[in-house]
């Protein structure tokens, strides 16, 4: 199905996917290891006084930041893996597949083999990691002073590779206990988020976002090819240069504070594609809050299914996203 | 080998027609090298409404000399006007406004529909993120000129290739250019769509006022469509002119490296390219 | 008009003050004190709802006598049985902050071996004490009971099971003086090797069962051996921690590649010991006098009475 791009169109879609957006972060608040009824957790938002009831502090200080980090990420991962599939004409691209999270994940694991105080700002090496892999990539992925998507992509996995074998390396030498924190965060976890990551994350994916949106019009037509994009009239080398750093810097955002979740930068764009069509207009808007609506709800499974214990939300995506991906797979075919 | 310019028999619509704002190519001496080939100076002109065909064996650098027409490749000396503009000189999304090149087209993996495919060709003239309601009616134009308006919903990926040479064309035409360049735009058709495409390109160039120019492969088709032939060998264009000229038995035979007769269409009295059998 | 504004002033001055003093009386409460991993952590008086992340801490607070205070504790807390019937606040590695939260504690134990570093800063940021062990040796147990016993107002009882705990170490440091000290390797995991390193207490309690560890030298906390290597370094003794997921029988492992050329298993001399060897709790004395019985064999009549942890 395709729904034309009109501005109307691309408005109602937002509007409609915001407002399922909020039921799913309401629903989210009030479900969790502790049970707590609508009322409790309508007083627990509203209370103000100190000190601060149970309710309130479990819903506003544990729930709602996990929550608006799982909208944020979501959101985050599914716009980077639309946006890559579409630098890379590759509908199989995600966003791990150019090696930032490898490169994120080193950065976290050599903080915490540094331990002390390092060990405490992780999520900042993280994203150094993260971009210092981007330029890497980059660089490495030029031929003849040109940016092209197949040496790209090659440039990427070889370093996804060689950093997936540092990071073993380095996880031999760590202690148990770090060994087995880190496995969380390779897998995916959003239980660990502060107030000043929250206010740092909210306006760099937000300007990300805007940035590849208002990009979407040129990412249509490079879909048509690097040669047909640029007789009609795109800059092709500026264009892929400005959408693999906004992708990369999505990636590495949420990467560096929550681990490596899996599946949902590959599938959320396919599903988009599947509702809306690949006009980006309509594409990108609809992936972001599709990706925010899958990761609340997969966290909220991941803090409910094994209550009181928690799964890291990597494993619900994976075990919830490998049967839709081979359902993608067989409709493809058929 | 290169002929002097001459109007031997063929109507300089630009000059007969005064006061017409039609669009006029002038091709003067681009050259051009790669690593083991090279294009030698080449010129020629044409006017609104004409057809010009390259037309050579393969690697004779007809593709080559496309591309440098179209002002995206840059000529290593020469140069190509455009209703008096030097292409090379021109910001791309201008050039993107007046001159439209189609080659054969990268397969999509993605599913657009042709209506959204043939938009494309607006993106050089849209200066916002959507569409206006005038680029809105040049795409229908487009897709009504080459017969897609019943498979504009459906998606790219579903329709033949000879349906998506014509999307293809319709997203050339969408971008209402001042020239229009074809690499093979015949290639997967069957006859009657080739006869089709070519007459009303013929047609659409004459009512727009552009010109087209394209290279193919088919030697009787160009000499029954086009207004002006270049035969290119080896990268030198060993003739050029109006297709009785060119399209010489001895010539062809040489160029082609196997024998050919020429004869005449008996419909149409335009030559006609046959093989001869040894 | 600006006598009313000076009022007013004054008047929200003295409600800040007021409100710093009810949200800063909380603090005022209880007293700072360093944890035995370097943090500072303001703890109360007397900790009436204490939550522990760690089966040992669970182990200790009963032996102190405070398992009535306790209102939650991890799936993994198994001893006492008691222990089980609590309200679980989930795994060792990632409790559920709700259900701490929930369960209104004013004391968190837990130990840094085993806890991650972000629970520790999240419970920080929600105003929730948290306190630290760690356990590197015997002594370091010892330590830890007497911290507890500080911390829950029971000195009295923590310095009575520390000296029955050193009686019991002292006792079988006598009998193993003079010993030889037969040589040990000690197997977390067979597959791939893993063994203990000389900074563990299960080092600890070898060397104090008069037993000398094959792996005294090397230097990580869980070295893993190559076949090979364990075979060089030519063990007496093989220990293995007794426990439900080590899954071959101690008849079997001698018929197991590489296994059978061990000298200690052709003369069969391989041993499963309780658990709680890899447990810092007061049982692990329990684990050195077992470990000292296989290592230095007693004949019957001198056998030292085994018992529970008192």
């Amino acid at each position: 199905m395709t729904l034309r791009a009109t501005r109307r169109n691309v408005l109602s879609t937002v509007l409609l996917l915001s407002g399922a957006l909020g039921i799913a972060g309401l629903a989210a608040l009030t479900v969790g290891g502790v049970h707590l009824s609508p009322s409790e957790v309508w007083l627990g938002l509203r209370d103000a006084g100190m000190p601060r009831v149970e309710a309130a502090i479990i819903v506003r200080d544990i729930r709602l930041p996990r929550i608006m980090l799982a909208m944020l990420v979501g959101a985050a991962l599914a716009t980077s893996g639309t946006a890559l599939q579409a630098l890379l004409r590759n509908p199989l691209a995600d966003p791990y597949v150019l090696g930032i999270s490898s490169g994120a994940a080193l950065g976290a694991i050599v903080a915490l083999w540094m331990g002390g105080r390092v060990a405490a700002a992780s999520p900042a090496m993280a994203f150094a990691g993260a971009l210092l892999t981007t330029a890497w990539v980059y660089l490495l992925g030029r031929r003849g002073g040109r940016l092209a998507s197949y040496t790209l992509l090659l440039a990427g996995v070889i370093t996804a590779s060689f950093l997936s074998a540092v990071i073993l390396f380095v996880l031999s030498r760590l202690s148990t206990r770090d060994v087995r924190g880190t496995a969380f965060w390779l897998m995916g976890d959003l239980s660990v988020v502060t107030g000043v990551q929250l206010r740092l994350l909210l306006p760099s994916i937000a300007l990300a976002l805007a940035g590849l949106y208002w990009l979407s019009k040129d990412l249509n037509v490079l879909l048509l090819g690097e040669e047909e994009a640029a007789h009609l009239g795109v800059n092709v080398e500026r264009l892929q240069t400005v959408v693999y750093v906004l992708a990369s810097m999505l990636t590495g955002l949420a990467v560096s504070v929550s681990g490596a979740i899996g599946y949902l930068g590959l599938l959320v764009p396919h599903l988009g594609r599947m509702v809306v069509g690949s006009d980006h207009r309509m594409l990108l808007p609809t992936a972001a809050l599709g990706g925010a609506i899958v990761l609340v709800l997969s966290d909220t499974l991941a803090r409910t299914v094994v209550a009181p214990a928690e799964l890291p939300v990597g494993a619900v995506t994976a075990v919830a996203g490998a049967p839709v991906f081979i359902y993608l797979l067989r409709r493809a075919r058929g | 080998m290169n002929e002097p310019l001459t109007t031997d028999g063929r109507p300089r619509t630009t000059e007969s027609r005064p006061g017409v704002a039609g669009a006029c190519l002038r091709v003067e001496g681009v050259a051009f090298r790669y690593l083991h080939f090279e294009l030698a100076p080449t010129s020629f002109e044409a006017g609104a409404g004409e057809l010009v065909a390259i037309i050579g064996p393969n690697g004779s650098g007809k593709s080559t000399l496309l591309e440098l027409v179209s002002g995206h490749l840059k000529p290593l000396s020469g140069r190509i006007c455009l209703d008096g503009h030097d292409l090379g000189s021109l910001p791309q999304r201008r050039r993107a406004q007046c001159v439209g090149l189609a080659r054969q087209d990268a397969p999509l993996l993605f599913p657009f529909a042709v209506r959204e495919f043939v938009r494309q060709g607006r993106h050089p003239h849209v200066d916002r993120l959507f569409e206006s309601p005038d680029d809105e009616h040049w795409v229908q134009w487009a897709l009504t000129k080459t017969n897609l308006v019943a498979l504009a919903g459906r998606p790219i990926t579903e329709i033949s290739g000879g349906e998506f040479q014509r999307a293809v064309l319709a997203r050339t035409l969408a971008q209402r250019p001042r020239l229009v360049l074809l690499d093979e735009p015949t290639a997967n058709l069957d006859i009657g769509y080739q006869i089709d495409m070519l007459r009303s390109l013929r047609e659409l160039a004459a009512e727009e006022d552009f010109v087209a120019v394209i290279v193919t492969h088919e030697l009787s088709l160009a000499a029954e469509f086009a207004d002006y032939l270049l035969l290119l060998d080896g990268g030198l264009c060993v003739r050029q002119g109006i297709p009785n000229r060119v399209l010489d038995s001895e010539l062809l035979s040489r160029v082609f490296r196997t024998p050919v007769l020429v004869d005449q269409n008996p419909s149409s009295g335009r030559p006609r390219v046959t093989w001869v059998m040894p | 008009m600006g006598y009313r504004i000076k009022v007013t002033y004054c008047g929200r001055l003295l409600l800040r003050l007021a409100l710093l003093l009810i949200v800063g009386i909380r603090p005022l409460v209880g007293r700072t004190v360093t944890d035995e991993t370097g943090r500072t952590v303001n703890v109360p008086d007397h900790p009436q709802r204490l939550i522990s992340l760690a089966p040992s801490v669970t182990e200790i607070v009963y032996a102190l006598g405070c398992g009535d205070r306790l209102v939650g504790d991890t799936e993994y807390c198994d001893y006492p049985p008691e222990a089980k019937r609590k309200p679980h606040v989930g795994a060792v590695l990632n409790p559920s902050l709700e259900q701490i939260v929930a369960l209104k504690p004013d004391l968190v134990l837990g130990i840094a071996e085993a806890n991650r570093r972000e629970t520790a800063e999240q419970l920080d940021r929600l105003g929730i004490p948290l306190y630290g062990l760690t356990a590197h040796t015997m002594d370091d147990m010892l330590r830890s009971v007497h911290d507890l016993g500080g911390l829950l107002g029971r000195e009295a009882e923590a310095r009575a099971l520390i000296e029955r705990l050193q009686a019991r170490t002292q006792a079988v440091a006598e009998r193993v003086k003079s010993r030889p000290r037969p040589k040990v390797l000690f197997v977390v995991w067979y597959q791939p090797l893993v063994t203990a390193g000389p900074h563990t207490f299960i080092s600890d309690v070898i060397r104090r069962a008069g037993g000398q560890s094959v792996t005294d030298d090397v230097r990580e906390e869980w070295p893993r051996l190559s076949l090979e290597e364990a075979l060089h370094r030519d063990p007496d003794i093989i220990l293995f921690p007794r426990s439900e997921s080590f899954a071959p029988s101690l008849e079997e492992f001698p018929k197991l590649p590489g296994w059978r050329d061990f000298r200690a298993a052709k003369n069969n001399r391989l041993y499963f010991i309780p658990d709680t060897i890899v447990r810092p709790c007061p049982r692990l004395v329990d684990a050195l006098e077992e470990v000292a019985r296989v290592l230095h064999p007693e004949p019957a009549a001198t056998r030292p009475a085994t018992g529970a942890q008192r």
